[in-house]
Order: structure tokens, then sequence, then C-alpha cells
């Protein structure tokens, strides 16, 4: 058969310093009148999810922020058809109508963790993370009742196609599924983890245009081309972007698409590098420029989260769906690689969707998965008598707990832990799914009431998006990232919240805070994705907090960050993963900066200057659609 | 070769030998020669390839029967689950073999197959009865 989806695509023009934009959605001239644009004005708007609004965008560049009142809260997707805007928030979770002068709202009291939205005629469809459904609601039934649901594993992406089939993308099974709604179950199902055509690793955004299917292959860098009547993929769009920052034509974790009506251009998302591609579907595949080789860039791939406890340290590499091991213990500052464990599969010891590691006492690492519910606690403890070298049979699955079988006699849902955390006593797992902490002991068994359930601590009812914790001797806290603050948990179950850092005039207002952690002399570093900060406080009394050092810095130099995220205590210090630049950076708790690393990079000197890869200039782009097979 | 360098490679291969020694086929008069402990040493796992000399097939799928011993010494309560992998190539089975239940503690698994020559190792993952709590046994193997 042959295929008429457009195999590849071109470059055309980048827009950058668009933070965290995640989503995207084209408003036609009839809607952008009833929003209150100017008369005649059409055009994309993009959703900006670390500044919380929706601007204008076109090639040449970023336009006007489109009013909303009320101001969006913690805003995640946008979607538009001819009448209606539509944005998913998440503080509360909500879907936000805007339809001319009347915003209404729907998904209260449903909705849990809103992560994208599709409307087709009076049926929208959105995915929820923390649900683990796609929600099908029909503003024509009696009070928008939901009309239709389908069972995943975490839901990212929903698109209807001009069928009015639904497709949707399962970001941690690693598939997408074509679903008449009014039948029963999830629908087909099309692909498996991995990187060959017809596999997807992560799966975020969809669109459905003319007959083919667009995805955003989120751990392939790519964008996936299917064709919507045998569900085979066509092509893809894209090339892997070697070191962050390069694009052209290279794509860097795309989150969202969507097309203009004509559909000569294709705007992709892709809130990692903070900036939208602009692509000219069609055309030859690209060529090899030579530059997929990094000079001094740093190119190892890490996660959200890291963990460091004594001699080791552990970190999550999601394209591999494995866990590094770094011994600390060298006779330099370097942490070295010793060994990396995991790989996508079903078993024990095989991680299809990573989402935590936590370093345990005895060298030991606690790693859970979101996909098979797993927490598994892993031996790596090398022969110290011996120079530590790197090893690939160092790491021994000692335990494997299955949560889902765990939360079952409780009537608990499948569990969704998020992060890990080592108390002193206590393995700790946040679930946004059951709304708990979970506890287990340091063999990673759950510990247990006398009744024979479960021990677990529940989250209060204002958190909205809890994303990580730290935990000190039964003392929690847990980042908020949606509702913009931290929450301090004790023993007894009680919990207060934290929207400032300091006090007075040396104070930081927390907007997305992610990572948290409590240093060895009981500091707190506070990482932040919106302003890319790192925050130290010291406690004082009543949970109030002196800070200590702020640094909010965006850059590729030593001491600033590009999407900083999990951080750890490291030393007598705390150690960042600096997401958006691969690496990671090493501070004291008075705020100075100790190194830089990555795997085989190493920095004790603070650089001026870091050379980049130049890419060249953007050649001029055929403006057709269509097949180039 | 100088004496210290010849030295070095002789220790190597010995500190070699007693690693593997623990999977090798070793004079028994029990049919039960291969044997790996969890890693948490609550449970041992013995196992034999089925057939007459229990080897290892050159790239043929083969069948085990495993034993799991419980601390002592009787059949453990287990469900099984066995896989295989080369962590130096970083890839696994490329099929995955059926377990089937046989008696008290004893199981045969159907379809191994170590498609390559060289080091694999052996994982055996033994569940609770509620099948919340799953151990690992491991071992290493020398596939022809």
């Amino acid at each position: 058969m042959i295929l008429d989806c457009p195999q590849h695509a071109q470059p055309v023009a980048q827009i950058e310093d668009l933070r965290g934009a995640c989503s995207v959605a084209f408003v036609t001239s009839t809607l952008a009148q009833s929003l209150g644009l100017p008369e005649g004005a059409q055009g994309m708007i993009v959703l900006e999810c670390e500044r919380g609004v929706l601007r204008a965008v076109g090639e040449s560049g970023v336009g006007a922020e489109l009013p909303m009142t009320p101001p969006l809260r913690a805003p995640v997707a946008v979607a538009a058809d001819d009448e209606a805007l539509l944005v998913v928030e998440q503080a509360p979770p909500r879907l936000r109508i805007v339809h001319g002068a009347v915003t209404t709202y729907l998904g209260d009291a449903v909705l849990r963790k809103p992560v994208a939205v599709a409307a087709h005629g009076t049926l929208i469809a959105v995915a929820d993370a923390s649900l683990r459904q796609v929600v099908v609601f029909d503003l024509a039934a009696t009070a928008n009742a939901v009309v239709a649901r389908a069972d995943g594993v975490m839901p990212a992406g929903v698109a209807f196609d001009a069928a009015g089939r639904l497709w949707w993308t399962d970001s941690a099974a690693h598939r997408v599924h074509r679903w008449v709604i009014t039948d029963p179950g999830p629908g087909e199902a099309f692909g498996e983890r991995g990187a060959f055509p017809g596999q997807f690793t992560e799966p975020t955004g969809i669109v459905c245009r003319d007959g083919c299917v667009y995805i955003c292959d989120h751990l392939n860098h790519r964008i996936a081309v299917l064709d919507e009547s045998t569900g085979r993929m066509a092509g893809w769009w894209g090339m892997h972007a070697v070191i962050p920052r390069q694009g052209k034509g290279r794509i860097h974790y795309p989150d969202a698409l969507a097309f203009t009506p004509d559909g000569t251009r294709a705007f992709v998302c892709e809130g990692f590098e903070d900036r939208v591609q602009v692509l000219s579907p069609g055309g030859p595949a690209p060529i090899n420029d030579g530059l997929s080789i990094p000079r001094e860039g740093v190119s190892s791939h890490f996660g959200p989260d890291a963990s460091a406890l004594g001699p080791i340290m552990a970190m999550i590499e999601p394209e591999t769906g494995s866990v590094m091991i770094f011994n600390l213990m060298g006779s330099t500052l370097a942490p070295a690689h010793i060994a990396t464990f995991g790989g996508s599969g079903a078993l024990p010891g095989r991680y299809p969707s990573i989402s935590s590691v936590c370093a345990l006492p005895g060298e030991r690492v606690a790693v859970v998965d979101r996909s098979n519910a797993r927490l598994d606690v892993i031996s790596a403890s090398p022969d110290r008598s011996k120079p530590v070298a790197f090893d690939q049979f160092l790491p021994r699955l000692v335990a494997s707990t299955d949560l889902v079988a765990m939360a079952r006699p409780i009537g608990g849902k499948h569990p969704l832990i998020v992060d890990l955390a080592w108390d002193g006593a206590e393995l700790l797992a946040l679930d946004p799914a059951n709304r708990c902490v979970w506890r287990f002991d340091r063999q990673g068994a759950p510990d247990r009431y006398s009744t024979g359930e479960p021990k677990r601590t529940d989250l209060p009812e204002g958190m909205r998006e809890p994303v990580q914790l730290a935990a000190s001797h039964g003392e929690l806290v847990v980042a908020d990232r949606a509702g913009g603050a931290l929450w301090i948990g004790q023993l007894d179950g009680s919990w207060s919240r934290i929207t400032e850092l300091g006090r007075d005039d040396t104070s930081v207002k927390l907007v997305r805070p992610f990572g948290v952690a409590i240093a060895e002399d009981g500091s707190l570093a506070v990482t932040e994705e919106s302003t890319d900060g790192l925050h130290i406080v010291a406690w004082g009394p009543e949970h109030s907090t002196e800070l200590v050092s702020s640094t909010q810095a965006r850059g590729i130099l030593d001491h600033q960050f590009w999407l900083p995220q999990g951080v750890t205590a490291f030393r007598d210090g705390v150690l960042v993963v600096d997401r958006g630049n691969h690496r990671f950076q090493a501070f004291g708790t008075d705020g100075a900066w100790r190194f830089t690393g990555s795997l085989g990079k190493f920095y004790t000197r603070k650089r001026e200057q870091v050379r980049q890869n130049e890419l060249p200039a953007v050649a001029p782009a055929p403006t057709t659609t269509g097949g180039d097979s | 070769m100088t004496r210290s360098l010849r030295s070095t490679v002789l220790i190597m291969i010995g500190a070699a030998v007693l690693a593997f020694q623990a999977c090798l086929p070793q004079p028994s008069e029990s049919m039960w020669v291969r044997k790996a402990v969890t890693n948490d040493g609550l449970l041992t796992v013995w196992w034999r390839v089925v057939g007459e000399r229990d080897e290892l097939p050159e790239s043929d799928p083969f069948d085990i029967e495993v034993r799991v011993d419980d601390a002592s010494g009787g059949p453990a309560d287990v469900a099984l689950e066995m896989d295989a992998e080369m962590p130096h190539h970083g890839h696994g089975m490329n099929v995955r073999p059926v377990v089937e239940r046989i008696g008290p503690g004893r199981f045969l698994v159907k379809g191994v197959l170590l498609h390559m020559s060289g080091r694999w190792e052996m994982a055996f993952d033994l569940g609770d009865p509620d099948g919340v709590r799953w151990r690992r046994a491991q071992c290493t193997v020398e596939a022809p």
C-alpha cells in the first residue's frame, strides 16, 4: 500500500523563549474575535506551562499574551475548535471552556490530573494521568455527563479523527490507541516501547489530519507519522538533538503539535527547550550535516530524579529505562559511573517507565516504575578492598514488591509512585493516585499496621500536584508543582503549607517547585522550574524558613540551570539534576558551587564560556504538503 | 610476560572460576547440581536442563526443571518467573519461557533460549503466595 502521509518535514522557523511550551492550538478568526482579539486575527496560540499563560505566535516570532479572566491556574494543555477555547488546568483539576464572553468549567470532582484535551462535536475527551483513564464528556448529555471511559497506564494525548474515532497515547505503556468510544475497552493498540519504526517511547501529544496521525514520540525525539487506516508508521520527522539547544529540524523532547488550517505548517512544542519549531510537512529526508558528535557539550541524558547516600548515587536514564550507579568513594571528587541496570521489560528489574530512585543504607537502591507498578531493591555493593571499576554484573535485584497486589486488598487504586525518599528509618513512596505516602522497610517490604494493612500517610486535600518528596526522621516535605507550594507533614498526619521561602525582604515566592532534599545539616534545598532556581533554606521555629542562598540563573555555564529538577543530599551539600543541560551540579549548603558533571565529563573550575556546535542556517523550505514516497 | 603480570592473570582466572562455580555442574550424586540462592539468602533454587546430560544446548531452545527450597530445605510455596540476560551486551532473551508448576516448589520452564554464546545471567524471580513480594536468585552460565 502506498502511504500518502508526509514522511519527512523541513525546518522553517524557531520561536524561542516560550517557557515550558507544552501545548499549541490554532485559533480561527471567529474564535479570536470572540476572545476579544482584533478583528481578522487568527493564528497559533502556545501555552507556556512555566509561566501559565497563552501567547500568540507566528513564524516571525512571539506575539501578545492572551488576556484570560480569571487568570489560568496551572494550565497544561490547550485545544480549540471554531467556537470555543479549551484549557486544561490542574489547580484545581478541571477543564476551562471559553466561549465568547462566557467561561464555564467541566470536570470538577471528576478529573484528578488532566493532561490533554480534544473536542469533536459535542464530545470532549480528556486524558487524565492520575485516573489512568481517558474520560469522554458529552456536552449534549444531561449535566455534561461522562459517556465513555478507557483505561490505560498513563494517558497523555487525545485527538479525534474525521470519522469521530478517538486516538490517544499512553506514555507509560508506550502505545497509541484507536478507539470507537461506543465500543467498550481502550480500543486497538499500536506500538510498543522502542525506537524502531512502529515503536514509541513515551508518546505524548497527538493530532489527526487528512488520514494521517502525528504523534510526539517524546523520548525518541521525533514526530511519528501513522497511516490512520492501518495504524502503520509511514515516517517520522526530525532527528534527535545530540546536545541541548540544537534545533533547526533536530527535535528534543516534543510535547505537542498543531497544524495551520491549510496544512502547510506544523508547530511543534518542545517544552524542554522552551521553544516551538515550525516545520513544513513533506520534502526529503534530512541530510547528515556532520553535527551529530558534540564537541564540548555535555551529552548524557538524565531523568528528573537523583539520590545519593553514603558511598553511592543513583540517577535515572529515561531514554533507555535504566538506572546508573555512581561510586562516590573514589580518589577524586567526581562521581564515577560503575554500573547501569534495568532496561524495558515486564519482569522485576525491568523498567518500561521508570519514575524514581532512592539510595538506601548498605549500598542499595530502590527503584520504582509507573508502568509495571513495582518497587525493586537492588544491591550495588562493590568490593571495596579493590579499586572500584565499571562492572555490569554488580547490581543484584534483592527483592521486588508488586504495588498493585499490595494496594488491592484495601481497595486502593493502581499505585502511581512519582518519588521515593529515605527518612533514616523507612522508605517512603509518594503516590498521587492513592493520595498517600506509602511506607516500606529498607528491603522494600511494606510496613504494616497490626491489622495487616500497609502503612501510609494521607496527603492533604489542597495538595494539587505532588511531584517530589524529602524526608528526615518522620518529617516529610512534598513539592506541589501546580499548587506552587511546599507541604510539611508530621508523623501525626498534620500538614502545613509554605508558598514562600525566607522572611521579609529576603524571601522568594514559589511558583513551580519540583525537587526537594534535606541536606546532612538539616538545610532544605528546593529547585524551581519556572525561574531555573535553586533555593537553600535553614529551618526556623514553627516551620519558618531563613533563606540561606537563592540562585535563579538560566544558561549553560556552571552555576546556571536549564530546567533544574531533582535534588538530593550529596556528601555535606546537595546535588541538582540540571536536566535541560543534561548534567548535574553540586553545591554546598551555603549555595557555593562545587562542580558540574555528567557521564565522562567533570568540571571543578567555573567555566566562562562553553562552546556548542553551530548549526547551518535553515534552508528555504517548500510550502507544499503531501506524500514524498 | 613478567612474573608479577603472570601472577595477576592467574589470580584473575582463579577468581573468575570461583565466581562461576555456583552455576557450573558440580560432581554430585544428586540430579540437582545447579544452584542459585536468592539475594536475600532466604530461598534456594536448584535447576537442571531437562534431558539426559544436563547440558546447555548451542543456540537451541531447551527446558529446565526447577526446585525451590525454603530455609528448612522443604519445598517453598512460591510462584516462579524466569528470565535471562547478557548484561555485557544489554539484552535478554528473544523469547519468554512458559512456567508450569509440576509440584510443591517444583516447576518446569519451557522454551528457554540463550541465542548467543557467552556469559548469561539466569534470573529466577520467586513470588510469595499473595503476589506482593518477589525475591530473585541469579547465577551466571556460559552458553556454548
